[in-house]
């Protein structure tokens, strides 16, 4: 009777604290507009600095949009454990008896629901300027499914090693950067790849997937465990 | 006799002891190798003089990956079994290697152009390599920023554990893509692709290198632990 009165609590724990975490960002929405805003806006920069041919443009789309999806996931880095750390929700998660591993777990659920998925949904509407055939638009839904939570655990690793760093906030970013470019080679690799071959990116863009989530949350957790002991 | 590999002040009574002797025999076998590789050795008689580039090329190359494992290997003695010496090692260890990879970008450039016919191409190897000193630079990076220093060393370590995965990556790029880098032809020891008389002076100048890049390991070590133990005292 206990043990199932424990493990209740343990879900509910669990849930509660993504409905917390997402309750507190539902209410500061402008993060999330301004992470849509931002992405219109260097699209447009890029669009400039190319220049208005349609023909380039059709082509090289697909590689903008997914280096605008990496740039915009190292905007999210300093927030999604900074403000958790700071105000000592930590401590309190250990005393609710709840390893920092789960707590990374559900971290990246959460931030890939708040800083990802506006995106995918958006970002199809938007392949419109670019005049994309309906077959890549497609592939791009497919790729940014399976790529973006790998972009989600990447920022929240960097975020995680910058937990006590105050001075140098462009560090979190340099991070995710340079880990991040296997991710970028095989989404668009699969994109404009042909319509036969395009599986086998795929396979390796979801391998990468399933081993970020394997290592992730234990570098996430060892990140957290050495800033709170400090 | 082991414990110089993890103990500090083992390691530094060692490093007294026989930096001078590694000094002398580094000097020698640079002197040796650079004669035997710039005067001795043949031309290529496609390449001309510029495979000359080469006895440069391959050690720094092979050091910059060399310098890497080492790191990985003491990053994980240091997080998983908390021997200090690890973190000591990466601290010493990064910007020596960051300068192997540097030369070794320079140098491979250099000898692209007049074989290639241009300074840089993205191919998987160069590329590989690139991030291998972006990764340098960011672990360089992050130990300097943190106001504290344990955790600066700490998480340092955590991503150079994170960036061996570029390893293997640089091994076999040659292998799993087609790129313009030729493929590992020395390792091949069972049917070498290579002519001795330029193989004798390439092993000669590896071997060079890396007594180099022991004398400055050392030299870094020991003034690292110096600095360390001025920080215990105050």
């Amino acid at each position: 009777m206990s043990q199932i009165k424990k493990i209740n609590i343990f879900i509910l724990s669990i849930v509660s604290i993504a409905i917390r975490d997402l309750l507190i960002q539902y209410r500061k929405l402008v993060d999330i507009v301004s992470l849509l805003t931002f992405f219109i806006i260097v699209m447009l920069i890029f669009i400039f600095s190319i220049g208005p041919y349609d023909e380039k443009l059709k082509d090289i789309g697909v590689s903008i949009i997914w280096s605008i999806l990496i740039l915009s996931s190292t905007i999210s880095t300093n927030k999604s454990l900074r403000e958790d750390f700071d105000d000592g929700s930590f401590a309190v998660y250990q005393f609710a008896g709840l390893s920092y591993e789960f707590i990374a777990i559900i971290k990246i659920i959460t931030s890939w629901i708040l800083y990802q998925l506006p995106l995918i949904i958006f970002i199809p509407l938007t392949t419109i300027i670019f005049e994309m055939p309906i077959q890549k638009i497609y592939m791009l839904v497919v790729t940014m499914l399976i790529g973006s939570p790998i972009l989600t655990v990447f920022s929240l690793i960097a975020s995680a090693m910058m937990l006590t760093n105050k001075k140098n906030l462009t560090i979190g970013s340099l991070i995710i950067l340079p880990i991040s470019v296997p991710v970028i080679i095989f989404a668009v690799g699969a994109i404009n790849a042909d319509p036969e071959i395009y599986k086998a990116q795929l396979y390796i863009l979801t391998s990468i997937l399933l081993a970020s989530f394997a290592i992730g949350p234990w570098i996430i957790s060892s990140c957290i465990k050495i800033s709170v002991k400090s | 006799m082991l414990q110089i590999l993890y103990n500090p002040g083992r390691f530094n009574d060692f490093a007294k002891k026989y930096t001078n002797i590694l000094r002398h025999i580094t000097i020698y076998l640079l002197v040796i190798g650079l004669l035997y590789a710039l005067v001795f050795s043949p031309n290529d008689y496609q390449q001309g003089f510029s495979v000359k580039i080469m006895y440069i090329h391959v050690p720094c190359a092979w050091l910059a990956m060399f310098t890497y494992v080492l790191m990985t290997i003491y990053s994980i003695l240091a997080l998983s079994f908390k021997i200090t010496f690890g973190y000591i090692f990466v601290k010493a260890a990064a910007p020596i290697g960051a300068i192997f990879t540097l030369i070794c970008l320079i140098s491979g450039s250099i000898w692209g152009k007049p074989m290639w016919g241009t300074w840089w191409v993205w191919d998987a190897r160069l590329t590989s390599v690139l991030i291998l000193f972006i990764f340098y630079i960011i672990i360089i990076i992050i130990q300097n920023t943190f106001d504290d220093l344990q955790i600066g060393e700490k998480i340092s370590s955590i991503f150079v554990l994170l960036g061996s995965i570029n390893l293997p990556v640089i091994k076999y790029s040659v292998d799993w893509w087609n790129t313009l880098h030729q493929p590992a032809s020395v390792s091949k020891l069972s049917s070498p692709s290579i002519e001795i008389t330029i193989l004798g002076p390439l092993i000669a100048m590896n071997v060079a290198m890396t007594f180099l890049f022991f004398l400055i390991l050392f030299i870094r070590l020991g003034a690292e632990i110096n600095i360390r133990k001025t920080l215990i005292k105050d």
